[in-house]
């Protein structure tokens, strides 16, 4: 039963992804009801999955048919492109427009030499050091067991690591990103240190 | 393709932040492009790494179940066997038979023993070629203790791609479907790395923390142990995983078993687990400090309801069922670090989830090559290619999966270690693309990974002849014959198309 129920689902799902596609086709004149429907196609969907087994088991599997869905649905509009590539001149000409779309090369601004090596030792040393300086304060500071604390302090690690990452990297002033990163380390480092061992080394 | 005069959804992302995370995730992408499609093709590929071991020794015998009593001779018989080389380990693992793995191996440092459904010793049973693989995905064969920490990190990066590429991408549902294939070298190739990364993300996502997590537990023990436990790291993993002095001490109050069978105490708690967890089978079973005084039985019984890879069920000394480490049903931080594994692999929903997890880690080791063409179709519209980079890369790409076969079917028929084989042999390959025209790599390439994916086959009968077809020798053996043949339909076609008008365009264009 539960097979079924789990096919059923699945389908169910394809078929959310399926009227999202329909949604996108027709240029979103269909209305935010098909829309709507989509989405809940594809959330009643999940349901079955967890029919017998634990939330997370359940929504492993159920995430994983509309990822497959949607790539499947991107290939009818590739399929149709390349198409009419091959047998519309004009295509050709945008083509050749598209791939000359690029702006010409410009020279290197001034300071991006600098800006480059503040990107490399922020990202090889001040990045870093502040994600264990937030792991190191989660642990420290966090409330819950120890097992808890220890071992959701990796995703603290992670998510800080990724934010001060993409903060140093999309900044157009590098070097003060990678300032104030070093600053927040030493401050987290310093206080950790400060708070477990009274100063004393 | 939106009609432009309805509201969005959500806020206008500023075009100055959007053009900050691509600028991020370019130059992160760019910078471990290489060592990512590395790890990502190793790792999709390493999803049937049960099948491979299978396939790597068909002669050991496949059981669908061994009775406590055969196991307890296969442990006795090792037990000799390690007393008799003089090793030391210390761990022995036993891998039990279970529908994932039909087999009664017991795996320490120094070998890999195999035995029949009596518990009979039945040869060898070292996986060389699928840890040469493993061990490449997620340790890059660096010494252990570092490089799953370096692949930890680029779990982190991963993410950080992942999601700088999603910020990256303010019109991410808006072109749900758009695929221009048809629109010139560089806005297919925008499309196609677009789509796989949308369609896939939760995937990417999932992969990547979850593969920095088991990478990175080793660092969050390191600095527990002086933030948490006032330098003592050996408290830190007690924590997490049991103080093996008091749990040794615990054992031992109970005393020696009732029966004079060899190895008692494994057949009695393995008697005691069926009985008192009858839904959870045994996967495997450790004996932690072996051959000591306080040697310890753990088992590790499956979970099939749960995410978690095992619960780990501690044995007293006379068999009896002490105690469980709760992951299944503990703190929740160790029921989300348990449940690492399996959601990293693939391994929870058969074969259909390891498929998927194939199509879709696949489809992240090319999302890992269009990035890089993306950046090259840029610079050589602006005027500025890099043809040697372009060839050297090309190279590295198809000459990793030759040279993935190429070291296996070498090690296959001569032995010879699959290691340096691969690594000299990538590196051989992608420098000398440097002098190779695109035009040319462009077939060349694909036919010769496909001549050497078709090798391997080849080197497997030879090897062990047509008895080696076993049902999981036969499937992995087609498998690896249906991907060359892929390759070189792939490799002869580019080099058909080549000679036509459309093809010298397309050629001349890569280059």
């Amino acid at each position: 039963m539960d097979v079924i129920l789990q096919t059923v689902g699945t389908v169910g799902q394809a078929a959310g992804i399926a009227l999202l596609y329909l949604h996108w086709r027709r240029r979103r004149v269909s209305g935010g009801g098909v829309l709507a429907a989509g989405w809940a196609f594809i959330l009643i969907g999940m349901l079955p999955w967890m029919l017998g087994v634990s939330v997370e088991r359940g929504l492993a599997l159920a995430s994983l048919a509309p990822m497959v869905a949607g790539l499947f649905l991107s290939a009818p509009h590739g399929l149709a492109d390349l198409r009419s590539a091959a047998r519309d001149r004009p295509a050709r000409r945008r083509t050749a427009a598209g791939d000359a779309a690029a702006p010409a090369a410009e020279p290197p601004s001034p300071g991006h030499l600098a800006r480059n090596t503040a990107r490399w030792v922020g990202s090889l040393i001040v990045v870093p050091a502040v994600a264990i300086a937030s792991m190191a304060a989660w642990q420290g500071f966090a409330p819950g067991s120890d097992v808890n604390r220890a071992s959701f302090s990796i995703f603290v690690l992670m998510i800080v690591w990724v934010a001060a990452l993409l903060w140093l990297l999309a900044s157009a002033k590098p070097w003060r990103v990678t300032l104030i990163t070093a600053l927040v380390a030493t401050a987290l480092g310093g206080g950790i240190f400060i708070m477990t061992s009274g100063g004393t080394i | 393709m939106a009609s432009g005069s309805r509201k969005p959804v959500w806020p206008r992302v500023p075009s100055a932040f959007v053009k900050g995370q691509l600028l991020a995730h370019k130059l992160l992408g760019l910078t471990l492009a290489a060592v990512m499609y590395l790890v990502c093709l190793t790792g999709a590929v390493a999803v049937f790494y049960g099948d491979f071991e299978r396939w790597e020794q068909p002669f050991v015998p496949e059981i669908s179940d061994a009775s406590p009593e055969a196991v307890g001779r296969a442990v006795a018989y090792a037990r000799a066997h390690i007393a008799e080389t003089g090793a030391a380990p210390h761990d022995v693992y036993v891998i039990t038979p279970s529908p994932e793995m039909p087999r009664l191996i017991i795996d320490y440092e120094d070998d890999v023993l195999a035995f029949d459904p009596n518990g009979d010793y039945a040869g060898p049973g070292e996986h060389t070629l699928t840890h040469f693989l493993t061990e490449l995905h997620y340790a890059l064969h660096l010494p252990w203790q570092v490089g799953f920490v370096i692949i930890g990190i680029l779990g982190v990066l991963l993410v950080a791609l992942c999601v700088g590429g999603a910020f990256a991408l303010p019109r991410m549902f808006r072109d749900a479907f758009t695929l221009r294939l048809g629109s010139g070298r560089r806005l297919s190739r925008v499309d196609i790395h677009n789509r796989l990364a949308v369609w896939g993300l939760p995937f990417h996502l999932v992969v990547a923390a979850s593969g920095a997590t088991m990478g990175l537990a080793t660092i969050a023990i390191a600095v527990a142990g002086p933030v948490m436990f006032s330098g003592d790291t050996g408290r830190a993993m007690a924590t997490l995983y049991g103080d093996p002095v008091a749990l040794a001490a615990q054992a031992h109050e109970a005393g020696l078993p009732t029966s004079n069978e060899p190895e008692a105490r494994i057949v009695a708690a393995l008697q005691n687990l069926a009985r008192e967890r009858p839904g959870n089978p045994p996967i495997y079973m450790t004996l932690s400090q072996f051959g000591t005084e306080d040697e310890m039985l753990s088992i590790g019984a499956g979970h099939p309801d749960r995410l978690i890879y095992t619960e780990n069920y501690r044995f007293d000394s006379a068999g009896g069922l002490m105690s469980a480490d709760g992951y299944a049903g503990g703190d929740a931080g160790k029921q989300v670090l348990a449940s690492m594994f399996r959601i990293h692999a693939g391994a929870f929903g058969g074969i259909t989830v390891k498929l998927a997890y194939l199509a879709l880690g696949l489809g992240l080791s090319f999302i890992c090559t269009t990035g890089v063409d993306i950046w090259l179709a840029k610079a050589a519209a602006r005027g500025t290619g890099h043809p040697g980079i372009q060839s050297a890369w090309t190279s590295f790409v198809w000459g990793t999966p030759a040279m993935l076969a190429s070291a296996a079917s070498l090690y296959m028929l001569w032995q010879i270690p699959p290691e340096p084989v691969f690594w000299i042999g990538l590196l051989s390959i992608s420098l000398g693309g440097i002098w190779v025209p695109q035009q040319r790599l462009h077939w060349i390439a694909p036919l010769t990974a496909g001549v050497a994916t078709l090798v391997l086959p080849a080197a497997h009968l030879a090897r062990f002849g047509a008895e080696a077809m076993t049902f999981a020798g036969t499937i992995v053996n087609v498998s690896w014959l249906a991907a060359a043949v892929v390759l070189i339909v792939l490799g002869v076609r580019n080099k058909l198309t080549s000679g036509t008008p459309q093809g010298r365009r397309l050629a001349q264009m890569r280059s």
